[in-house]
């Protein structure tokens, strides 16, 4: 479960990106941020994962504060950035045993990499070629393997479909959806509200640092996200729910 | 066993980059031809020695024939190659390594060599540069070269992957950043100490092929204490380099840093605290200093007392002791004091203002491993003295020698001098009874006890930068 409670985030330039922000995913929810640049999704997934200290409030995943105690909150979280680079010299399986270690799994063998990047519809030749000859679509494909094989109870993704094909874009979901159905609670900042759409529970919109707006599936599903997104976008400011 | 992965991780990204790969071809080819210059110095020098020395020992047997022609022969102290030179060859270029001498005069004029940097020699006008970088030696390969391979390795350590992403991926996961540190800190130095030793190997097969296995290497436990040091060495531009990757966001503004920083350790520092010393301690050079040295003892002479400078030599009394010789000895031997305290005190002057400048040099990492260097190599600033007393005491021993026996001659003046040999005894001597110069006897375990005080303070450097990266880390933004 992730949870972020009066999550607040002023940065040294006096720039208040997040403003008590309060969110919680629990087990087996998609819960998808939506935002234009510099509303504060990217923030909030830095608060999450400790890259930034938090100037209010507080962030817990599976209840663990993770300023307070990082490296066992981190324990509980797999993270797949907008752009996966990884080591360029590494192949796809070097990168995985790498990733894999860091997070625990010590023991798994060239099979177990294999299967993996299968399940998410990596072709095998390239599994033992270095990553730096990869396209964009193919290394968000290992950014999400090592996602999988890390096995967290919660998931973070920033933009995971910036940037890929349909194709590519549309198998990330069905992955995701899995990971869903296996229980993952899941943060999924983007722009993308057709993915939005078509995989959260729950959407939330920010602006300016705000949390202005929460809607399950069943009302986004009946109201039209785009327009409602839309109207928030055009509004100077409201009322934070 | 996380930090044995990530040091793994980090070995292998590091061997598998194109930049590592030119930059160990580039040191294996430079120790390689500094192998064979090596061989080629050695050669000269040693052949050179050898023929000098073997002519030295036949000049004193002929002149043991006749005890005042031993007392006025001319006599040489030489460094000599030895195994360590490829360590660190007369670093402190200053200081001479040939020195002419008799029983009565320290330190002639007048003399030249080829390989050789002579003492007072007349032809030479400018005095001692303590940062000169002439020699293709251990020394000078890890201490410039290596370095700043470092720092070209190491530049982007924690730049390089921010921009690629990977760093804060791996912050995503559960490890701290003190691993993360530790990892590349100690793989960077595993793979450069590993790339000192693949070096030093490469070099040390090379001069025994081809010096025909003739060139002495250095001892085990001299190569020992050069990989310790230089491993302190290589950490601390390890930490300079992962100091400036954490202080930068992009990695071209941490290389620009990292080799800014190298040209002021390395070059600058070492050179301006050589030109300070220079200021702060004068002295004249060799040219300067002979012609002071002769018209301060000739000034002597001349406040001799008339008779003692106008009776000319004895040969014009038909070799019969003349009237006031025994004042003429007195002015004589007068002279000689003054000259040869004038030439201690040069020497002295020479040795204080190269020590000067090693030690204000000591604010450069350089300077400091190239100290510990020519000491473990037998060529350090203490050694050069150390030579210098070795000549002093056998000059003096051989002066003994000559008046001990000249007072058993029956048939002797007794005015042993260094102007007139026929006032005095010519008597054969036994030649292997006649004192020799002794043989210079580096110790490591001396050299290493003097180097404690310099290991130290490149520990102390080495904290210092530590603290830089370390903090710097620690607040670095991965994002």
């Amino acid at each position: 479960m992730l949870q972020a409670i009066d999550l607040s985030k002023r940065y040294e330039d006096d720039v208040l990106a997040l403003d008590a922000v309060n969110l919680e995913i629990k087990e087996g929810e998609v819960f998808c941020l939506l935002g234009a640049n510099g509303a504060g999704k990217t923030t909030t997934i830095n608060l999450f994962l400790n890259f930034i200290d938090p100037s209010g409030g507080k962030v817990l995943i599976n209840g663990i504060d993770a300023t307070k105690d990082p490296l066992e909150a981190k324990k509980h979280v797999s993270y797949v950035s907008e752009n996966v680079m990884l080591y360029g010299n590494f192949s796809a399986r070097q990168n995985l045993d790498f990733f894999a270690k860091l997070g625990g799994k010590q023991n798994l063998s060239k099979e177990d990499y294999y299967r993996h990047m299968r399940e998410v519809g990596l072709q095998e030749i390239a599994f033992e070629k270095k990553l730096k000859t990869f396209s964009k679509g193919m290394r968000q494909k290992v950014g999400l393997t090592i996602a999988i094989i890390k096995d967290a109870t919660n998931i973070l993704l920033d933009e995971p479909t910036s940037g890929l094909d349909p194709k590519a874009a549309s198998e990330l979901m069905q992955i995701l959806h899995q990971q869903k159905n296996m229980g993952k609670s899941i943060l999924m900042c983007t722009h993308d509200i057709f993915r939005a759409k078509a995989i959260a529970d729950r959407v939330g919109i920010m602006k300016e640092g705000r949390l202005v707006m929460v809607r399950s599936r069943e009302e986004f599903l009946e109201d039209d996200l785009e327009r409602i997104y839309m109207d928030y976008m055009q509004e100077m400011s409201l009322p934070v729910e | 066993m996380m930090i044995r992965m990530l040091i793994n991780k980090e070995i292998s990204g590091v061997l598998h980059s194109f930049r590592f790969q030119i930059l160990i071809v580039l040191t294996m080819l430079v120790f390689l031809i500094a192998g064979l210059f090596h061989v080629n110095s050695y050669h000269i020098r040693h052949e050179g020695d050898n023929l000098d020395l073997n002519k030295q020992a036949l000049e004193i047997q002929e002149h043991a024939t006749s005890l005042n022609r031993l007392a006025t022969l001319k006599q040489h102290m030489v460094r000599k190659a030895k195994a360590g030179d490829v360590i660190s060859l007369n670093g402190e270029k200053g200081l001479p390594d040939l020195i002419f001498y008799n029983a009565f005069v320290l330190g002639e004029s007048g003399y030249k060599s080829e390989h050789r940097s002579h003492l007072f020699a007349n032809n030479d006008l400018s005095n001692y540069k303590l940062n000169q970088i002439t020699q293709f030696d251990w020394a000078f390969i890890a201490g410039v070269i290596l370095s700043f391979f470092i720092l070209v390795l190491t530049y982007d350590a924690f730049s390089g992957e921010k921009q690629a992403g990977t760093l804060k991926l791996q912050c995503a996961f559960p490890v701290s950043r003190m691993s993360l540190f530790i990892a590349k800190y100690l793989a960077f130095l595993l793979i450069i100490t590993s790339v000192f030793i693949l070096g030093i190997i490469l070099n040390l097969i090379t001069i025994k092929l081809a010096s025909g296995f003739q060139a002495e290497i250095p001892s085990p436990l001299q190569i020992g204490g050069i990989m310790i040091t230089y491993m302190i060495y290589f950490s601390f531009f390890i930490l300079l380099g992962l100091w400036f990757s954490s202080k930068a966001g992009e990695p071209a503004t941490s290389l620009a840093y990292s080799l800014f920083t190298w040209l002021i350790l390395v070059f600058f520092l070492p050179s301006a605290m050589a030109m300070l010393a220079e200021k702060i301690h004068p002295i004249p050079s060799s040219f300067e200093h002979n012609q002071q040295s002769s018209a301060t003892s000739g000034q002597v002479f001349d406040n001799a007392p008339p008779k003692a400078q106008s009776y000319g030599p004895p040969s014009s009394f038909g070799g019969k002791v003349y009237p006031h010789m025994e004042l003429r000895k007195k002015a004589i031997d007068e002279m000689t004091t003054v000259m040869n305290e004038f030439n201690i005190k040069g020497f002295n002057d020479m040795y204080s203002q190269v020590k000067l400048g090693a030690d204000l040099g000591k604010i450069s990492p350089f300077v400091i491993i190239r100290s510990i260097s020519e000491r473990i190599a037998g060529n350090g600033l203490e050694d050069f003295y150390q030579d210098f007393n070795r000549v002093v005491i056998h000059r003096s021993m051989l002066l003994e020698f000559i008046e001990e026996r000249d007072r058993e001659d029956p048939e002797s003046f007794h005015f042993v001098n260094s102007w007139h040999p026929e006032t005095y005894s010519s008597a054969p001597v036994e030649a292997d009874e006649i004192p020799i110069i002794e043989d210079a006897d580096p110790k490591l375990g001396s050299a290493l006890k003097d180097s404690v005080l310099d290991v130290g303070i490149l520990i102390f450097f080495n904290l210092l930068v530590l603290v830089g990266a370390w903090s710097g880390f620690l607040r670095y933004d991965v994002r």
